[in-house]
């Protein structure tokens, strides 16, 4: 559609009494000046738009469904001819539907975001206003986040690794790093593995720009010898390492134990060698983004 | 009109109004023109407070990380005009002075004549080390001219192919005959060290100008105050080429662009004022006075020549050695 | 006849090295070499600009001046480029350069100085247009070709502009004219001898 469609009408027609479509607004040209659920058979049927099917959409939705009672449920994400989608976008409607935004999630772990402190963080004084989200089964696994945050806390982990460690991406690099750390071009441009670090973090550790560190981690004794870029980017107590390195681990560079010419140009400490326990409360996805280290010159 | 139709006019006039203003083009607050190179000013006299502006980058190569050195342009102009200036003035000037003083003063001669017997005033070991150390000054004279001088003077005559073989190797050989150049001012200063030492002799020989004009034979012992500064001349001139000249073969070891200019305003001027103290050397080594050659190239010199120029050091050898050590030069004609 | 010239927008400039990573690319320019580089001023702090650096193809250029076998000639469109067939890796051109744009191989006597290289402006060298020879020494002729230099064609946020100099300056001035600020065009005075005027 030009200039986009509305907002999907995905959880429905209504939820307590409350109707989940759009109320007074509705795509310009469309038909239905209205909110309206998501196309199915059923709903084309009722606007009688169901005559504008060909005889062969019709046909592969009927073996869509299966069974003849069944196909008032085939909808426009089942319908592999594409007809549904293509007579709803012929009256002006988008195919989903047209529903409200909503801002509570009602079927996420919280419905509207409230701050909980991460699982390793250095406010241990806010742990227990703002918990992390109770122990619980996720998926097909325990989630024992709250449990590791609390025994973090009484374990007094951030008073011996107080510099919040953040990871992310560079320009040069992507993913895991070892296809384009083989590209001489890009190779070139990040030659190491490096930690940024604020320059009042580094001199409370004597530590100079360019010079080697190694990075500790929270858990399970990690470590990490990183170089060190000391600069303003990031806040005092605040750490950086990009995460597209592999090659070393422990301080010990591994490049003996690659076959013989696959060896990256580069290669480089892991920055989740050195990341947490946490796992999304929603998806399940570990948390490599952000945890607690000390950094100390090497 | 009525009250009712007055009011509505007024109000439609006044929506008019509105309407007009609104219609207005909604300006961001920006001056009505803005100079791209209004920050240009402030560019000016950054780099002319400071000598290089640098920032961070990601390779590892630290020159990399300069924007801009605009030191580079003094040392253009150094180097294209005030260097040309400095060797031309030098080397041609020391050149016209010695062809017109010879004119006027010719060679000076042993005025007594020859005696026919020698005494032995350099060995080989002195000889091999003067040597080996002039024949490099010589080359890396001329290699290192044609840096500066090749270009305008060489180039124009034998075309670039040729220039650029020529000039090729001239680099090779400067570079490698650097170090047997090196070695021999090292040796140099050793060897002759002890006769070098300035001394009250020295000041009466300045005094009367070495004798240089007229027939004043003023007493010098081994060196004269003149061979003194010219010893004086090749050690330190040699040491300060030789430390610049090994930061220019070596770059960027430990030194960053401002430091390499330096080294090679260094080298250069040094090398030119070498050059023209040089050319008197040898002057005053060859055409410039009869009886000197022979000191440095068979090692022997004549009893007459030493009696008048370096009478102190005749005496010390005499006493050191007896009279023996004189030879009797042979003979040209064969005994009957 | 355009004269041409590269222009970095200090103010646009991201640091994504898309110029640096195209002309390494473009002419498989060795490791070591440098023909052009992202440099970021302030790092960290208020006031940050990057700004992309190779030769900026000055008139009067100081490498051509204080070159000893006169291996630079400047092209009737005002692109500076050398022989390498001359060069004799002095290095001179490095220390009269104000932006740093030779580079030279290790190769040399002593680990010093190979043949001098630098950023041709895409435009290859004294060799024919498009020959293998030329492409081996110097690179793509992207100028011979009616194609502006590969690392303005990248530029992800077209801060680096390269083409006639005068366009180059129309589109600065149209810009920071909208956008009511600029750092200016840092470089151009050194490089060309003239300010922008407004």
């Amino acid at each position: 559609m030009d200039g986009g469609n509305g907002f999907r009408a995905r959880f429905g027609v209504e939820r307590n009494g409350q109707t989940l479509l759009a109320e007074r607004s509705y795509l310009p040209g469309s038909e239905i000046k209205d909110g309206y659920p998501e196309f199915t058979i059923g709903v084309l049927k009722k606007l009688g738009w169901d005559k504008d099917l060909t005889a062969e959409e019709l046909a592969v939705i009927e073996k869509v469904a299966g069974t003849p009672d069944k196909v008032d449920t085939v909808s426009w994400s089942t319908d592999l001819s594409g007809g549904i989608q293509r007579v709803a976008l012929k009256h002006g409607c988008s195919p989903y539907g047209n529903g409200k935004a909503r801002t509570v999630a009602w079927n996420l772990p919280d419905p509207i975001p409230v701050h909980r402190e991460p699982i390793y963080t250095p406010r241990v004084d806010l742990v227990t206003k703002y918990p992390t989200l109770p122990d619980a089964k996720q998926f097909r696994l325990p989630n024992i986040g709250f449990t590791v945050q609390k025994t973090a806390v009484e374990r007094g982990i951030a008073k011996a690794f107080p510099l919040i460690v953040s990871s992310g991406r560079l320009v040069e690099y992507e993913g895991g790093g070892e296809e384009t750390r083989s590209n001489v071009w890009l190779a070139e441009l990040q030659q190491d593995m490096f930690i940024e670090i604020n320059p009042a973090d580094a001199a409370e550790r004597g530590i100079k720009d360019g010079s080697l560190v190694w990075v500790t981690g929270a858990e399970n004794s990690a470590k990490a010898k990183v170089k060190a870029l000391v600069t303003e980017r990031v806040g005092k107590g605040v750490t950086w390492m990009p995460f597209h390195f592999g090659g070393w681990f422990g301080g010990v560079d591994l490049r003996d134990k690659y076959p013989k010419g696959t060896d990256p140009v580069v290669l480089g400490e892991s920055a989740n060698t050195i990341m947490t326990y946490g796992y999304d409360p929603a998806t399940g996805m570990q948390e490599p983004k952000v945890s607690l280290c000390q950094v100390r010159a090497a | 009109m009525t009250l009712i139709s007055k009011f509505r006019v007024i109000v439609v006039a006044l929506a008019l109004l509105v309407m007009a203003l609104s219609t207005q083009p909604v300006r961001a607050q920006q001056p009505a023109s803005v100079n791209p190179q209004a920050s240009a000013v402030t560019e000016d006299r950054l780099f002319q407070e400071l000598n290089r502006i640098s920032g961070r980058c990601t390779l590892p190569d630290q020159k990399a990380c300069t924007i801009e050195q605009p030191a580079g342009r003094d040392w253009r102009y150094f180097h294209q005009v005030t260097l040309r200036w400095i060797g031309g003035l030098t080397i041609i000037g020391m050149l016209a002075v010695l062809i017109v003083f010879y004119l006027w003063r010719g060679m000076v001669r042993i005025e007594s004549g020859r005696s026919g017997r020698t005494i032995v005033r350099f060995n080989a070991f002195e000889r091999f080390v003067h040597w080996m150390t002039a024949t490099c000054f010589i080359i890396l004279a001329l290699s290192g001219l044609n840096i500066t001088f090749g270009k305008p003077l060489l180039l124009p005559l034998i075309g670039p192919n040729s220039f650029t073989a020529w000039s090729q190797w001239a680099k090779y050989a400067h570079n490698y005959l650097s170090f047997p150049f090196t070695i021999g001012v090292f040796l140099i200063f050793l060897i002759w060290i002890a006769g070098n030492i300035p001394n009250r002799v020295d000041i009466e020989w300045l005094k009367r100008g070495g004798g240089i004009v007229g027939h004043d034979h003023p007493p010098a012992y081994r060196f004269n105050a003149g061979q003194k500064m010219i010893y004086w001349v090749v050690v330190l001139g040699g040491t300060a080429v030789a430390v610049s000249g090994y930061v220019l073969m070596f770059p960027f070891y430990g030194t960053n662009v401002a430091s390499m200019q330096a080294a090679q305003m260094a080298h250069a001027i040094v090398a030119l004022l070498f050059i023209a103290v040089m050319i008197g050397h040898i002057y005053i080594g060859t055409v410039g006075m009869e009886g000197a050659f022979e000191a440095m190239g068979t090692g022997t010199v004549d009893l007459n020549w030493a009696k008048e120029h370096h009478n102190l050091w005749l005496e010390e050898e005499k006493a050191r050695t007896g009279p023996n050590k004189t030879r009797r030069q042979p003979s040209a004609t064969p005994a009957e | 006849m355009a004269r041409m010239k590269f222009l970095c927008d200090a103010d646009r400039c991201i640091e994504c090295n898309a110029c640096v990573t195209a002309c390494k690319n473009e002419h498989e320019v060795p490791w070591g070499i440098n023909r052009r580089r992202v440099v970021t001023i302030n790092d960290g702090k208020p006031g940050e600009r990057s700004i992309s650096m190779a030769c900026m193809h000055c008139t009067d250029a100081p490498c051509q001046a204080v070159c000893p076998v006169n291996c630079f000639y400047t092209t009737a469109d005002g692109v500076v480029l050398h022989s390498k067939d001359l060069c004799i890796g002095c290095g001179y051109c490095f220390y009269a350069c104000p932006f740093g744009a030779p580079q030279y191989p290790r190769v040399g006597n002593f680990g010093s100085r190979g043949k001098m290289d630098k950023c041709t402006y895409c435009a290859g060298g004294p060799e024919a247009d498009g020959s293998k020879a030329e492409y081996a020494k110097y690179g793509a002729n992207r100028l011979a070709e009616g194609k502006l230099p590969l690392c303005a064609e990248m530029c992800s946020t077209k801060s680096l502009l390269a083409g006639d100099g005068d366009v180059v300056v129309q589109i600065y001035k149209e810009r920071v004219a909208k956008r009511g600020y600029g750092s200016g065009a840092w470089g151009w005075k050194t490089a060309y001898g003239e300010a922008i005027e407004s």
